[in-house]
């Protein structure tokens, strides 16, 4: 998992099975709350289950400003690099 | 015949007026109960006692203005299963059809807490007292869980309104993941209260003064058996995120359900 695409993929998958979501809707563009229904608590399991899989710590505060599925890429970028 | 309809044209008259007055009181005793309860609460007890207290005064209230009604002529109420709630520690999720429910459901039970709308908190005269009562605002999910959470190990009983706000009539129900979540998480059994008022009053949508026509609004608040995580035959071993999911599907059948089922009972009698 290092390219930006892999990290897509990656993050796509956690989200059909955490969410119960057609991977087709999770586009980079989608926004989590508005487009995907994902709320707080969610966002908190996807943040444990993205620790897992790093095996990098999350600080919340990063992941505070996350909108879209986008953003979320971003920080997992960011931190595996 | 001429005197039956003038009855009736006679006690919608007092209807709508008693309505009017009842809104009054509501509105008027929302400013005016904060300002000798506030005071009290605040000079006589701190911490739990406090909000003991604060809860025990919103209760009396709505327990006063619920037999208000009554006794007006504007609504009758019946119930059943109340003696389920006798047990602390509940999480008990309601439908919310109308506007007078909370004030009932709240009236029946002296020590509940109860998730409200955050935008009750921008409220200036329901603020502080929401705030003392230790109510727990619906802004952020997360939020609720935790307060939930804690709210449930001190004892107390927690209302949840799964729908987020009132039911809009015609609509199918629609319910939101927060309660769901809470049981899930909490690995909490559920305690249901299916609520209707017939004819639809106090809803959505609709302003106060058009009461029904015909005589007093009917509320029914049926306290249900309880439903155990394992009832709803739930997956085990997957995640809470999709466990929660499943319930909130679950639960707006369940209430579906037993809202058409009730529906069909009364068509019937």
């Amino acid at each position: 998992m290092q390219t930006r695409e892999e990290i897509f993929t990656t993050i796509q998958n956690i989200m059909v099975d955490m969410f119960e979501l057609d991977a087709a809707e999770v586009t980079l563009e989608a926004h989590l709350y508005d487009d995907l229904d994902i709320d707080s608590i969610d966002a908190v399991d996807m943040v444990v289950e993205l620790k897992n899989l790093t095996g990098k710590k999350i600080k919340p505060d990063d992941f505070k400003a996350v909108r879209t599925v986008s953003d979320v890429v971003d920080v997992v970028e960011a931190l595996v690099k | 015949m001429a005197l039956a309809k003038m009855k009736r044209k006679l006690n919608w008259c007092w209807r709508l007026l008693a309505t009017g007055f009842s809104f009054s009181v509501f509105g008027i005793g929302g400013l005016i109960v904060p300002l000798y309860a506030v005071p009290w609460l605040l000079l006589t007890a701190g911490g739990p006692t406090r909000e003991r207290r604060a809860r025990w005064l919103v209760h009396t209230h709505f327990r006063f203005f619920i037999n208000m009604m009554r006794a007006l002529g504007i609504m009758t109420y019946e119930l059943k299963g109340l003696e389920r709630l006798r047990a602390p520690g509940q999480l008990i999720l309601a439908n919310h059809p109308s506007l007078v429910d909370v004030v009932l459901l709240i009236g029946l039970l002296p020590q509940a807490d109860c998730v409200v709308k955050g935008g009750l908190l921008r409220n200036p005269f329901m603020r502080t007292v929401i705030k003392l009562a230790g109510y727990i605002a619906n802004d952020n999910p997360e939020q609720v869980l935790n307060d939930a959470r804690a709210s449930l190990s001190r004892g107390n009983s927690l209302i949840i309104f799964p729908e987020g706000t009132r039911s809009v009539p015609g609509q199918s129900l629609r319910l939101q993941r927060g309660a769901a979540n809470v049981a899930v998480r909490l690995q909490l059994p559920i305690r249901p209260v299916v609520i209707t008022v017939t004819p639809p009053t106090l809803t959505k949508h609709v302003p106060w003064y058009h009461i029904p026509p015909q005589g007093p609004f009917h509320m029914s608040l049926r306290v249900m058996p309880e439903l155990a995580p394992g009832d709803f035959e739930l997956q085990q071993d997957v995640p809470a995120s999709l466990a929660a999911r499943y319930l909130t599907k679950k639960l707006e059948h369940y209430f579906t359900e037993e809202l058409t089922h009730y529906a069909g009972a009364r068509a019937r009698t």
